[in-house]
């Protein structure tokens, strides 16, 4: 889907939109043009699904990652690497 | 003598100092690098440990500098090379999914996708989604890291990697692209 008219975006600027509206506000003329072409577009909307399941999945990481604590095993090997060195 | 207070350090501060380390550069080997030399130099100058402040806030100034030379001495090449695809070679292989047009040259498959509801839970798909993430460039796994682990600011990640608003938000765009289609590669 070429640009032609200016409602028409192209799938590699659809996929930019759904990025970047994870990352700030994109303007209302922009929410429009994605989301007329992700009724149009199949492919973009399955990039779209997937892109959610990924920052779902880093979500997941978050919650179970080491962020309030350290693996005991890794904590534990650092811990007597510091205490080789002096 | 001594070295019974700095085993006692170690100990009781290690787990602190890694964690502040880690989510200041989102880099496991480096944390770890710098939390070491951290308990090296207060172990070379524990003179100048007036006992005014606590050790830990002691230790925690010098890891602090410790960060912020780590930024500083390499604030155009933030990261240690690594084998993985220089940040050049992975916009080259996204830039590959997209014709002249902008049209997909290779279209996503609806081969996994979030209607599998145990999706997230299923240990091969999270292991080949770490797999891919550690396959990504450096800075941008450190953008994508920060944005979606550490929920930093924008700014703060800008101010990380010395890049602006747009390099950011392109550094994301592509990143998905990359990690989509590494999944996809690997879910069979």
């Amino acid at each position: 889907m070429k640009n032609q008219n200016g409602l028409l975006i192209s799938c590699k600027r659809a996929t930019e939109l759904i990025e970047l509206r994870e990352v700030d506000s994109i303007g209302f003329l922009q929410k429009i043009k994605l989301k007329f072409h992700l009724m149009m577009c199949s492919v973009c909307k399955t990039y779209e699904e997937q892109s959610i399941l990924i920052t779902e999945a880093f979500k997941k990481k978050s919650q179970s990652s080491s962020l309030n604590a350290m693996d005991p095993y890794e904590l534990k090997n650092l811990k007597a690497k510091i205490k080789s060195r002096f | 003598m001594e070295e019974n207070i700095f085993e006692n350090w170690v100990n009781e501060y290690t787990e602190t100092l890694y964690l502040w380390a880690f989510y200041k550069t989102s880099h496991k080997e480096v944390a770890e690098d710098l939390v070491q030399e951290t308990f090296l130099n207060a172990f070379e100058g524990i003179g100048k440990f007036s006992g005014k402040s606590s050790p830990k806030t002691w230790l925690f100034s010098i890891l602090s500098n410790k960060i912020n030379d780590f930024y500083r001495k390499t604030s155009s090449k933030v990261f240690p090379i690594s084998k993985d695809f220089s940040e050049q070679e992975a916009t080259e292989v996204t830039e590959s999914f997209f014709d002249a047009n902008g049209n997909w040259s290779s279209a996503p498959k609806m081969i996994f996708s979030k209607e599998e509801a145990n999706l997230l839970d299923d240990p091969k798909f999270l292991e080949i989604f770490d797999f891919c993430l550690e396959d990504l460039p450096e800075n941008w796994k450190h953008a994508v890291r920060g944005k979606y682990i550490f929920e930093k600011k924008s700014s703060e990640i800008c101010h990380d990697l010395n890049i602006n608003a747009t390099n950011y938000w392109q550094i994301l765009h592509r990143a998905k692209l990359f990690l989509r289609k590494c999944i996809e590669n690997n879910w069979v």
